[in-house]
C-alpha cells in the first residue's frame, strides 16, 4: 500500500548478490521534512539500500519508491546524491565538474555560491584538476555538487567522512537549515553521535535487516554513556552509590568506569558530586553498545 | 545529454590525437622506407617468400612492390592494427566499465541521463573517433602519394579501403563496448574485447595461409577487411561492409540492453 506522505518508501526490499547477502526485507517511509538516519556498522546493508532506492541495482523482492513514483521515473532534478566511497572525473576541475552536473540536473546551481563559501572552497580551488585534491576538498565538493540545484530530497551516504571537525560542523548545521526549508534529508551513517545529532527519526540495520526504527529521542533515552572517574582517593569510590540503573563496570583503584543510561545522567551527575571526584571523562557510546543495548531489552523481555 | 557526450568527446579527443598522430607516423615512414626499396632486386624475394608471411600481408596476391599495394599494405600492417584496436579497447572499457571500476559513474545515474544515453553516447563517441583515424589514413595517403610522386593511385579504391577498414573498427568497438556494459572494471572488459580480436586476427591469418582453413575466413571480421584485393580490384565488396557493420550493430544493441538491466553496484 503505497504512503501518499512519503518521499521516500521501500516495502520488503531484498536484495542478494549472488550467496552474498545485501538486505532483506527492508521496509520503511520517510515523510517530506524529515531528516531520517540511516545507521548500520560497516557491511551491514546501508550502501545496498541506497543502490536500489536510486535504481542502480534491482532487488530480488519488494520495491523502492521517490516521490510515489519508482525511481526511474521521478525528475532527478529534485534529487541530490553525496555517493559513498564517493569518485570523481578526476582530470575536470572542480568548477568544471560542478558545471557539467549541474548541466546535467536541468537546473540552475542557485546554491552553488553560498555552498562554497560555507565550505570554504574558492576560486583557485575549483580551478585546480580534482586529482590533486585532499580527501576532504573532494569531500566538500560532493557535498556541494548534490546540494548547489537545490533538491528536494537528498541522499548521503556517509557525507562527513573525510571533512575536518570545522566543516562536519558547518555541515550539521547546514542539516538544520535544509529541515527549516523542508528538504526530505535520508542520511546513512555508521556514527551514531551523528545521526543523534541531526535526524528525526532513525533506522538501524544490522546484517541486512532493519534492527529498529524510532524517534531520536527514544533511541538516546536508550542510549548508554561509558563514563570514566578519577576519585580523589580509593576510598571514596567505597563511599560512591551509583543511582538505580547505573552500572560499575571496572574499578582500578581510585578509577571507576560506570554505565549511565541516559535518563540517569542527572541522578548520576548528583552522585558523583556529593563525592571528592578529581577527574571525568564521558565517552560516546559506540554502536556496537547501542546493539547491545537492544539484544539485552530483547533477552530481558523474552 | 549532449553535455555529457560533450564531456566524453573532449577527452576522448585527447586520446584519439594521439593514436592519430602515431598512425600517421607509422604511415609517413613506411612510404619513406617504401622509396629506399630497390624494387629490381627485391622482385624475386618477394616471390620466394614463405606463405606464413604472405598471410600476414593480407592476400595471396601481395603486390606490395607497388605503390597502391605498398599503401594498401600499410592499412593493415599488425602495428597499424594494434593502434587501431588499441583505441576502440581503451575507450570502450574505459568509458563504462571503467567508470563502474572509478565508481565515479554514480555521479552521472543520479542525473537526467538515461543509461541508454550513456551507452549511446559511448558509441556514438567510437563512431566518430574511428571515422576521424580512417580518414585520416586516407588523406595521408593522398598527401604522400602527391608529395612523393609515388602514383598512380586510385584514391577511390583507397576510399574502399577505408570503408570497409572502419566498419571492421566498429564491428571490434562494438563488441569492446559489449565487454564494457556487462563488467564492472576495465581490465576485464578490455580482456574480453583484446581476446576478440585476437581471435578474429588469429582466424583471418589461419584462412590467408591454407585451404585448410580458408572456411574461417567468414567467421573472422578481419575476413572483410582485403585492402590488396581492394586496389587490385579498383573496389570493394558491399558484404565487406553489411558483414562488420551487422556484427557492430548488434553489439551495440546488446550493450544497450545489458548495461539497462545489469546492477551497478556504486
Amino acid at each position: 500500500m503505497a504512503n501518499p506522505d512519503a518521499v521516500i518508501e521501500t516495502s520488503h526490499l531484498t536484495k542478494w548478490y549472488g550467496r552474498r547477502r545485501g538486505i532483506e526485507d527492508v521496509t520503511l517511509a520517510v515523510p517530506a521534512g524529515e531528516i531520517f538516519g540511516f545507521l548500520g556498522p560497516n557491511g551491514a546493508g546501508k550502501t545496498t539500500t541506497i543502490r536500489c532506492l536510486l535504481g542502480f541495482v534491482r532487488p530480488e523482492r519488494g520495491r523502492s519508491r521517490l516521490f510515489g513514483k519508482p525511481v526511474q521515473r521521478i525528475d532527478r532534478a529534485r534529487l541530490g546524491v553525496v555517493p559513498g566511497e564517493l569518485s570523481m572525473f578526476e582530470r575536470m576541475t572542480g568548477a568544471q565538474l560542478l558545471d557539467h552536473l549541474a548541466a546535467l540536473s536541468g537546473r540552475r546551481p542557485t546554491e552553488r555560491a553560498d555552498l562554497l563559501g560555507r565550505f570554504a572552497l574558492g576560486s583557485a580551488d575549483l580551478a585546480k584538476p580534482i586529482r590533486h585534491y585532499s580527501r576532504g576538498m573532494k569531500q566538500k565538493l560532493g557535498i556541494v555538487q548534490a546540494l548547489q540545484h537545490a533538491p528536494e530530497l537528498l541522499i548521503l551516504d556517509e557525507p562527513t567522512e573525510g571533512l575536518d571537525p570545522l566543516m562536519q560542523q558547518e555541515f550539521y548545521m547546514l542539516l538544520g537549515e535544509l529541515r527549516a526549508r523542508g528538504r526530505t534529508v535520508f542520511l546513512s551513517s555508521h556514527l551514531l553521535w551523528e545521526v543523534e545529532r541531526t535526524c528525526d527519526r532513525v533506522a538501524i540495520i544490522r546484517e541486512g535487516k532493519l534492527a529498529a526504527l524510532e524517534r531520536i529521542d527514544a533511541l538516546r533515552a536508550r542510549s548508554v554513556r561509558r563514563v570514566e572517574v578519577q576519585f580523589a582517593e580509593p576510598g571514596e569510590v567505597n563511599r560512591f552509590v551509583p543511582p538505580t540503573g547505573v552500572v560499575v563496570e571496572q574499578v582500578h583503584g581510585a578509577r571507576v568506569t560506570l554505565r549511565v543510561p541516559v535518563p540517569q545522567i542527572g541522578a548520576a551527575l548528583a552522585a558523583l558530586a556529593a563525592r571528592r571526584v578529581s577527574d571525568l571523562a564521558w565517552e560516546r557510546p559506540s554502536l556496537e553498545d547501542v546493539f547491545l543495548g537492544y539484544y539485552r531489552e530483547a533477552a530481558d523481555g523474552r | 545529454m549532449g553535455v555529457e557526450f560533450a564531456r566524453r568527446a573532449q577527452f576522448g579527443a585527447r586520446a584519439l590525437t594521439i593514436y592519430a598522430a602515431a598512425a600517421l607516423l607509422f604511415q609517413y615512414l613506411l612510404v619513406l622506407v617504401f622509396r629506399t626499396l630497390d624494387l629490381g632486386t627485391l622482385g624475386p624475394v618477394m616471390d620466394m617468400l614463405p606463405q606464413g608471411l604472405r598471410a600476414l600481408m593480407g592476400a595471396e596476391a601481395a603486390e606490395l612492390l607497388s605503390p597502391r599495394g605498398f599503401l594498401a599494405v600499410v592499412f593493415v600492417h599488425p602495428v597499424m592494427l594494434v593502434l587501431y584496436t588499441a583505441f576502440v579497447i581503451a575507450f570502450a572499457s574505459g568509458a563504462l566499465a571503467g567508470e563502474i571500476e572509478r565508481r565515479s559513474i554514480a555521479l552521472i545515474l543520479v542525473r537526467r541521463v538515461t543509461r541508454r544515453q550513456i551507452v549511446g553516447g559511448v558509441a556514438l563517441m567510437l563512431l566518430l573517433g574511428t571515422s576521424v583515424l580512417m580518414a585520416l589514413l586516407w588523406v595521408g595517403t593522398a598527401v604522400w602519394t602527391t608529395v612523393y610522386d609515388l602514383g598512380p593511385v586510385d584514391l577511390t579504391a583507397f576510399a574502399w579501403v577505408a570503408g570497409t577498414g572502419l566498419a571492421v573498427l566498429w564491428a571490434l568497438g562494438g563488441v569492446a563496448l559489449l565487454a564494457s556494459a556487462a563488467t564492472s572494471e576495465s581490465g576485464r572488459a578490455a580482456g574480453l574485447a583484446v581476446a576478440f580480436a585476437i581471435a578474429a586476427y588469429v582466424a583471418n591469418y589461419l584462412a590467408n595461409l591454407s585451404g585448410e582453413w580458408k572456411w574461417l575466413k567468414p567467421y573472422s571480421v578481419f575476413g572483410y577487411w582485403d585492402p590488396q584485393e581492394i586496389v587490385r580490384q579498383g573496389t570493394g565488396q558491399w558484404t565487406d561492409l553489411y558483414v562488420p557493420l551487422a556484427v557492430a550493430a548488434a553489439a551495440v544493441i546488446l550493450a544497450l540492453i545489458v548495461f539497462g538491466r545489469r546492477d551497478i553496484a556504486v
